[in-house]
């Protein structure tokens, strides 16, 4: 920085000058005056930006605390294990912005309960043993079987059932993952597709174990999208507090749906839309 | 009617049911009891607490959450569920949004905190580190060897 300002002031050097006009002389004398304040500025702010940029108080943002940045994050990472995304995309991209927004998001294990099979370990390790969000896509229902630890620590399945021809069973979740016991499970969710082709009419259909985790899960919500089941007396339909079936494929019984809401005294939350009930 | 000075010593007198939605005024009024002394809010500026009591103004009629509502919307916390009049409210520029955030986590006011937050996770939804980056003017001060960490964690996002 000195050698740059000694290199200007040598080539701006107005004690050498001839020309005795005061105006000229004082111009001389500002602009590089100016020139050389504005330079030393700039010199100045490149010094302390690396510094700032350490602190992390550029931005407004990162004036929020700790606590309140780890909560704008969550928000984030809720958000995609509700929506299926394949990996935990928020708390990644949290963690590859800057030093601090790093620290906080992998210090954070709320941040990284996404769960899925085939997931890299790094992930599934800063959970640091919570209770774990896991994600079943169409194709890995035979992965879960690896992950037998994973599956006993869920707090919420979430399973995307592939579409199968009417008639034919899709996903057995006998033999995986609603065979083993799930104390912290708090929400199971279904989802599937429905379209007409061809070959006729295609659904998302699963097939239930006859005991859901061996009977020890915690479950208080239920929501089945777009797929059929046909166990509508399984245990998993009591003690809830919400249940939301959309577009199932096979029919409800009225003195079905009756047993269900007196086996879930507590329900808050009742939704059933383009289902078909019958009398 | 309650009196309020802020950082910059400027007093707003509001209803009790507007300024009670702040958990901290609401136990300062207890606390006190009836009083007409100013209660001081040191760590929020006029500009601020105008746009807060706008807010807890709109919503002064609605019940306070209470703790069970807290701990439900743990589990079911979802980012689209932003009022209408809500997100206009919370259409201001970055640097208010932010006072807003630090406002409200001070005043303790859960649902406007709540709106803030989500409003802060709806513009980092779906970017990219270098688009967050831009939006909130933040400088990437990894070094070399943290850059290569990310580069490998990219990859392992890349093989899914």
């Amino acid at each position: 920085m000195a050698a740059s300002l000694e290199e200007m002031d040598a080539g701006t050097d107005t004690d050498n000058c001839e020309d005795i006009n005061p105006t000229a002389a004082t111009r001389a004398h500002v602009e590089p005056e100016s020139t050389r304040s504005d330079l030393a500025a700039e010199l100045q702010l490149r010094e302390i930006s690396p510094i700032k940029a350490k602190q992390g108080f550029i931005s407004p943002i990162n004036t929020l605390p700790v606590e309140l940045l780890s909560h704008i994050f969550l928000i984030g990472a809720l958000r995609d294990i509700e929506e299926f995304t394949p990996f935990p995309s928020s708390s990644i991209a949290a963690s590859h912005v800057c030093r601090r927004w790093r620290e906080i998001s992998i210090s954070t294990p709320s941040l990284w309960t996404h769960f899925r099979p085939r997931a890299h370990v790094e992930w599934t390790l800063r959970a640091q043993g919570l209770p774990q969000d896991f994600l079943v896509p169409p194709g890995r229902l035979r992965d879960c079987k690896n992950h037998e630890p994973n599956l006993r620590n869920m707090r919420s399945l979430r399973i995307h059932s592939p579409a199968v021809q009417y008639g034919r069973w899709g996903f057995d979740l006998s033999s995986c993952c609603m065979s083993l016991p799930a104390p912290n499970m708090k929400l199971l969710q279904l989802s599937g597709d429905d379209y007409g082709e061809g070959h006729g009419h295609h659904f998302s259909r699963v097939k239930f174990p006859s005991s859901p985790f061996r009977g020890q899960h915690n479950l208080k919500e239920v929501v089945i999208s777009r797929c059929g089941f046909r166990a509508w007396d399984s245990l998993i339909f009591a003690g809830l507090r919400r249940l939301d079936l959309h577009g199932i494929p096979d029919s409800l019984h009225v003195d079905k749906l009756l047993s269900i809401l007196t086996a879930c005294p507590t329900l808050e939350e009742l939704s059933i839309r383009e289902c078909d009930i019958a009398l | 009617m309650v009196n309020l000075v802020t950082s910059d010593n400027e007093s707003f007198t509001v209803e009790k049911a507007v300024a009670s939605r702040s958990v901290l005024i609401k136990n300062m009024l207890e606390d006190v009891g009836e009083s007409d002394q100013p209660i001081p809010l040191p760590n929020v500026t006029a500009s601020v607490l105008k746009k807060v009591l706008e807010y807890c103004d709109h919503h002064k009629n609605e019940p306070m959450p209470t703790s069970e509502d807290l701990a439900a919307e743990d589990t079911r916390k979802r980012t689209t569920d932003i009022g209408e009049w809500d997100q206009k409210f919370i259409q201001v520029d970055q640097e208010m949004l932010f006072e807003i955030i630090l406002a409200a986590n001070y005043l303790d006011i859960k649902p406007l905190l709540d709106v803030g937050c989500k409003t802060v996770a709806n513009m980092i939804k779906g970017k990219t580190p270098e688009e967050i980056r831009k939006l909130f003017n933040i400088v990437n001060d990894f070094t070399p060897e943290e850059e290569a960490q990310i580069k490998k964690e990219n990859e392992w996002a890349e093989d899914r």
